[in-house]
């Protein structure tokens, strides 16, 4: 089997792992008709309704079928909506994937620029503040900054909305707010790769070489300080995915994250299940894009 | 090649001056001549006429789409809406007169049929879950009298009819016989003050003054309900203007809503929070002194100051005003007797356990009282619940101690006793006192006005001396208003928009 092959393998394992985890947890937490139906329902509506939800089957049963539908594609009705979990989910993914991939350009252009300037002028002042950003950076919890941006850019100035989505430049906040921590990573690892590199025998050759500065850095040194950048993006992409929870409360912004929390408090099991299920998804897709792209940048691991 | 700087030094410094310009606009740049947009916590998950889960925001937008028989105004007088006038023909029939030339906005008319077939859909799967009408009155036959005349049958003498019929909206029923059920909740057709444009799920719900309402079109002809689960946010949003009605601010933050755009307004809700005592739990709270002892134990006056910040007041009575006793008071904050009490009982320093949810201040309501107990020498237990389970936990009846609990925004003192029945499903502490049954089941059927309220009277009376709750404070309702805004808030949290008014 080769190495893609392995890998694909492994994600299908990983996601009926991930299903099999998040039903059985999600029904060990109680009985989703409690929180469904008002206090004084009768006893005939709350069975009535057990039984059209299909909660009345033995729990394996119950994700037996699940799986059977979800692989045709039907991920079940939610509870809580009223609605195919798949229709709910789609929408929001959508926006949650627009404000991820958003933040992480912006993580990905930040970083770059700001750790080979960090690393070009190292133990300069430009290398200090740019140290000291990536610091504040990385300290700065995310709902905080979220809420001071607000403060000053939608409150004080109001040269942006303060959430919602329905302007585009809706995006710009909650965007910078969660690509900050990538940016700080990112930017630390970029500088510290970017150093050792310039400091490597082929750079000097390059220079050597005559070729102009400009491409001996962001071509030769840059793509070869990239390899271990490229595998921790992979993982920050996961992680804007799964912070962007936070920021999508703070920011009113409709995301797969508000979907989520709404569907555990209110144990919208279908709902719960689709969004982990649908999620996991995309870590896994996006590991395999990064192993491709791992092979692409550094052919050694083709043979690997 | 060369590479020069992308920006020339003069061009920076006009981008500067434009950014700066662009940051000094005075705060009132945005004008305010859109929309009325209405911030709440929670998303509007569906809008099937009969799958109302709460007051807010599903409740208030299902007012607003959707007309019923009757309506309830904040006083919990009865308005006429899509019935004119009703009379009680029989103890068991109730007959009411339907209002004429009325048409949803899909063009389908109004008539008994359509009353007939909605109240029939509230009586099936899913619908029964949430729809109480049937239950609540024993409803047991609908009959069409003529095309605008419509009889509800009854098992038994009902007095809560118009209450449960202003839950009950009416839909149009071609639209929900015709459609899927998901599909009807997304998609809803009344023939309220408003119908829905647009409606993005867990942002947005944007409506427009129906033109064609009977009652004419409302004053206000825009309007979005939106989805902002952050508090801070929804405060910010009434800051910049870009919010008008920032619902479910918390004593603590309120304040934060007087800017010079908007103002907090607080009004006393008509959720009763308190401690449920279990009655069916440890042994000492089965004592009737020990439940006493408990309320003396509790300064619930100055909590409502300091915990509260003095937005609310303590509650008086099981029966929300202005059906209440006025003869019953709170009681007093007396630690003495609450030990004498105790001592009396022969119960002196017992562990308790305290369990709380998710009501606003739970935690920190849970752990002052503690405090109150620890004082008069208790040994209180604080157990903090998920959600989710404390309401299980509320429904099995299995709290054994105390517990933070919130009933319920009613104006109806009939449904607001029968609660502490022995047999009521939402009788949630185990409280069983024949002689209190005896009174509110005498009650429900007694269709004389003042032979009636002298029953409740008594059974509200007997019931607060007997103590079944710590007695606390009506939740404060606590709403951000732009003062652009003329606008009615009432304690049950609906949000009516149509009786709301732009300001001169």
């Amino acid at each position: 089997m080769s190495y893609l092959t392995k890998r694909l393998f492994r994600a299908i394992l990983v996601l009926l792992g991930v299903s099999f985890a998040t039903f059985m947890v999600a029904q060990s937490t109680g009985d989703p008709i409690a929180l469904l139906v008002k206090a004084n329902a009768t006893e005939e509506a709350r069975a009535a309704l057990t039984s059209h939800l299909g909660l009345d089957q033995p729990v394996l049963v119950q994700y037996g079928l699940f799986l059977w539908r979800a692989i045709h594609g039907d991920l079940g009705q939610s509870f809580l909506y009223n609605q195919s979990v798949v229709g709910l989910v789609a929408d929001r993914l959508s926006n949650t994937f627009l404000l991820a991939l958003s933040a992480f350009a912006i993580a990905l252009v930040l970083s770059v620029t700001l750790g080979v300037l960090a690393a070009l002028y190292r133990n300069t002042w430009v290398d200090a503040a740019i140290t000291a950003f990536t610091m504040v950076g990385l300290a700065v919890p995310a709902f905080w900054l979220g809420l001071m941006l607000i403060l000053v850019f939608a409150v004080i100035w109001q040269v942006v909305p303060v959430s919602g989505s329905e302007e585009a430049s809706s995006l710009i906040l909650p965007a910078i707010t969660l690509s900050m921590q990538s940016t700080a990573r990112l930017c630390r690892l970029v500088r510290s790769g970017m150093i050792e590199v310039l400091n490597a025998d082929f750079i000097r050759t390059a220079r050597a070489k005559g070729l102009f500065e400009g491409r001996v850095v962001w071509v030769h040194a840059l793509r070869n300080a990239l390899l271990p950048v490229v595998t921790m993006a992979g993982l920050e992409l996961g992680d804007l995915i799964s912070s962007a929870v936070v920021i999508e409360a703070i920011f009113a912004w409709p995301g797969i994250g508000r979907l989520a929390i709404g569907a555990v408090s209110s144990r919208d099991f279908p709902l719960l299940q689709g969004t982990v299920l649908v999620s996991a998804f995309c870590f896994v897709v996006i590991n395999l894009f990064v192993d491709w792209l791992y092979q692409r940048i550094d052919p050694r691991v083709r043979s690997a | 090649m060369t590479s020069g700087p992308i920006l020339t030094r003069r061009q920076l410094g006009q981008g500067a001056a434009a950014l700066a310009i662009l940051m000094s606009l005075p705060s009132g740049a945005f004008a305010q001549t859109g929309p009325i947009v209405i911030a709440s916590e929670d998303d509007v998950s569906t809008l099937d006429p009969h799958l109302i889960r709460n007051n807010h925001p599903i409740g208030s937008v299902v007012w607003s789409v959707f007309d019923s028989l009757v309506r309830r105004n904040a006083d919990g007088t009865h308005e006429p809406r899509l019935a004119l006038s009703w009379e009680q023909v029989e103890p068991t029939r109730w007959r009411f007169k339907l209002r004429e030339g009325v048409t949803f906005t899909n063009g389908e008319k109004f008539d008994a049929a359509a009353v007939k077939y909605n109240f029939e859909r509230m009586n099936i799967s899913p619908f029964n879950t949430e729809s109480q009408l049937w239950p609540q009155t024993g409803l047991t036959a609908i009959e069409i009298v003529d095309p605008l005349t419509i009889d509800l049958v009854t098992s038994a003498p009902t007095i809560n009819m118009l209450y449960w019929l202003e839950e009950a909206f009416i839909g149009a029923p071609a639209h929900l016989k015709d459609t899927p059920a998901d599909v009807a909740g997304a998609k809803p057709i009344g023939s309220g003050p408003y119908v829905v444009t647009e409606w993005l799920q867990g942002d947005r719900v944007v409506l427009k003054a129906n033109a064609r309402h009977w009652n004419g079109e409302p004053a206000i002809k825009d309007v979005i309900f939106r989805d902002i689960p952050e508090l801070s946010s929804r405060i910010n949003e009434l800051k910049a203007g870009s919010v008008d009605i920032a619902v479910g601010l918390t004593p603590d933050t309120a304040d934060g809503a007087n800017s010079d755009k908007s103002k907090a307004v607080a009004v006393a809700g008509l959720r009763k929070m308190h401690m449920g005592i279990s009655c069916n739990g440890i042994e000492p709270l089965k004592d009737k002194r020990v439940r006493q002892a408990l309320n003396y134990a509790v300064d619930v006056k100055t909590m409502v100051e300091t915990l509260l910040g003095g937005q609310t007041k303590p509650i008086a009575s099981i029966v929300n005003p202005p059906n209440n006793n006025p003869d019953l008071k709170p009681f007093d904050y007396d630690p003495e007797k609450a030990k004498a009490l105790l001592a009396e009982a022969g119960f002196t320093d017992f562990e308790i356990p305290i369990a709380y949810g998710r009501y606003p201040a739970a935690k920190e309501a849970s752990e002052t009282i503690a405090a109150y107990l620890e004082a008069i020498g208790l040994k209180p237990k604080i157990e903090a619940y998920e959600p989710g389970k404390f309401v299980e936990m509320i429904r099995a009846k299995a709290f054994t101690g105390i517990y933070y609990y919130g009933w319920a925004s009613l104006i109806n003192p009939s449904v607001e006793l029968v609660i502490l029945t022995s047999d009521a499903v939402d009788n949630s502490n185990g409280y069983n006192n024949p002689d209190y049954d005896a009174l509110v089941k005498k009650a429900s059927v007694t269709l004389d006005d003042g032979e009636r309220q002298k029953l409740l009277t008594a059974a509200e009376t007997m019931i607060w001396d007997d103590c079944p709750w710590i007695y606390l404070w009506y939740l404060p309702a606590l709403y951000g208003v732009s003062n652009r805004l003329d606008f009615p808030v009432r304690p049950d949290d609906y949000v009516e928009i149509y009786r709301a008014k732009l300001k001169a």
